[in-house]
């Protein structure tokens, strides 16, 4: 399981620390309710990640059938019901944007992606040239 | 609000119209899909029959087509004859 | 009578809520369900690999959700916001923003579980492969998210314009026309593009050389794939920010509506189509790569034909929009 701990590590670590930079650069250009959006939704996106992770392994290596079925759809159910917290929070209170929270919440995704894009093109770009 | 007959049936041609070209689009589609796909595996599988090939797959798509066409043309009927 | 309106705006937002969030599950559970049995036969396959296997399961996952977590997004946005109740038309804004992401999340739900699957088969059975394939098993979901992507916007463009100076009587439709034909429109895209880049996948780990080839097949069979979806959104588009005479025939809203179900449900076929087109293309290049060109040439052809029908759909849904 180190495998699965190191890449939480990596990809959370690389999307908290864009979303404290970035909110906190928001934070001081005045733009004070995107900053704190941004890293509130992050926060949760993390939260989510490590979740899904060690849920996985579990839910595989579950003998029963039904076991296993419940075991994922209680998880999906849980994760989002957290997931919805910082939109409910956003909704209701002025001190975070919502558009930017929505960002904070994929920023993990975002993460993987970049990664995976850059790597791709950096690839083509070396054939090619 | 007038509602009168000729309303609601010119509206509910319209819906039909509507519902015919979409589910009528389903089938073809897909239909079609599968046709392209197995061309390309025998392709894959012998590259110097291409062109016999691509023929057949585009005899067999016309006749898949034909009921993409029915539906456009009940379509068009309910859209400018009713 | 403004009370009375009340109490509808807000159980169309509820309704509009509830099915994002329903509808959006749906495909979320069955693409994960296809993962993790799919992982599960990879991991008893080669059980000292089911590290590697968790890793790119994991990150398969993550991105292959963000389709449920939009309709998430929309869904609490539709049950916790105040909508003020202007005029009738606010009952059915939020019912077709939540209709729309519902729909549009369940093609890119099931769709990139596809590529989750064959990625952990193939590591199971080439991990030297495991990096490439990660990276195209991730190319390939995002592309899968795009139709997502359309439906979302579309509820949000829904959401945030204000919609109180139209007339009501067309408009209505209008408005629920446009949710349902980026919503459905994204279904065919999102499962055909899963099929393609499913393929790759299982590609990629057969004929580890065939690598670079397959993954730009993969990519242009489902930049074609997601054509069908592309015009759910411009139909969408129009219908959104056209303005309508005012009438009061129920004929001029249901051609509008009639318009939306068009290219809506004319869009899943094809999307379908062009997708098990480019899945077979995609791994027939992996098996002969020599016959490349040909191959490619035969699945634009293919796709092409299978297009004509959305083609059709589309045309149906100007005629209704522009001409009736």
């Amino acid at each position: 399981m180190e495998e699965i701990r190191e890449i939480q590590k990596k990809y959370c670590s690389r999307a908290m620390f864009t979303a404290i930079f970035g909110g906190l650069f928001l934070i001081l250009a005045d733009h004070v309710s995107i900053g704190k959006g941004l890293i509130l939704g992050t926060i949760f996106s993390s939260i989510n990640f490590v979740l899904m992770g060690e849920t996985l392994p579990k839910r595989l290596l579950q003998n029963q059938r039904n076991k296993a079925v419940m075991f994922s759809l209680g998880s999906i159910f849980v994760r989002y019901l957290i997931l919805a917290l910082p939109l409910l929070l956003a909704i209701k209170m002025e001190q975070f944007n919502l558009i930017s929270v929505i960002c904070g919440i994929f920023m993990v995704q975002l993460m993987i992606l970049g990664e995976q894009f850059a790597k791709f093109f950096l690839k083509l770009r070396g054939k090619t040239v | 609000m007038a509602i009168d007959g000729a309303d609601i049936i010119k509206a509910a041609a319209f819906l039909g119209a509507g519902l015919s070209m979409g589910l009528g689009a389903i089938g073809p589609g897909v239909g079609e899909g599968m046709a392209a796909a197995k061309a390309c595996e025998a392709i894959g599988k012998n590259p110097k029959e291409a062109g016999l090939l691509t023929r057949t797959m585009l005899v067999g798509q016309a006749v898949s087509e034909s009921t993409g066409i029915y539906s456009l043309v009940i379509a068009l009927l309910l859209l400018f004859v009713v | 009578m403004s009370n009375d309106f009340q109490t509808w705006v807000n159980v169309a937002a509820y309704i509009g809520g509830g099915a994002a969030m329903g509808l959006g599950a749906i495909g979320a559970a069955i693409g994960e369900g296809y993962t993790a049995a799919y992982a599960n036969s990879a991991i008893s396959r080669s059980p000292n690999l089911s590290g590697e296997i968790f890793k790119s399961m994991l990150v398969g996952q993550a991105v292959a959700e963000s389709a449920s977590i939009f309709a998430l997004v929309i869904a609490m946005v539709l049950l916790f916001t105040e909508f003020s109740s202007q005029s009738f038309l606010m009952i059915f804004v939020p019912l077709s923003a939540g209709l729309s992401i519902g729909f549009g999340a369940i093609g890119s739900g099931v769709g990139s579980g596809f590529p989750a699957g064959a990625a952990c088969m193939g590591i199971s059975r080439q991990p030297a492969m495991s990096a490439k394939l990660t990276t195209n098993m991730l190319i390939g979901s995002a592309v899968c998210q795009t139709p997502a992507i359309f439906a979302l916007v579309t509820s949000f463009i829904l959401l945030f314009t204000d919609f109180s100076s139209s007339p009501v009587s067309p408009t209505w439709a209008a408005i629920l026309g446009a949710g349902l034909a980026s919503g459905l429109g994204a279904i065919g895209s999102g499962l055909g593009g899963g099929l393609v880049a499913g393929a790759s996948c299982d590609g990629i780990a057969r004929q580890p050389k065939s690598a670079t080839t397959v993954t730009n097949v993969m990519l242009l069979g489902q930049a074609v794939t997601q054509t069908t979806a592309i015009y759910g959104l411009l139909i969408s588009f129009i219908l959104m920010f056209k303005t309508f005479a005012p009438t009061d025939s129920i004929a001029a809203a249901m051609a509008l509506l009639g318009a939306g179900l068009s290219i809506g449900i004319g869009a899943i076929g094809p999307g379908i189509g062009e997708g098990f087109t480019a899945q077979s293309a995609v791994s027939s290049i992996a098996k002969n790569q020599k016959a490349t060109a040909e191959i490619t040439r035969v699945m634009l052809v293919g796709q092409a034909v299978s297009e004509s029908t959305g083609i059709y759909a589309l045309v149906i849904s100007l005629v209704l929009i522009f001409v009736i």
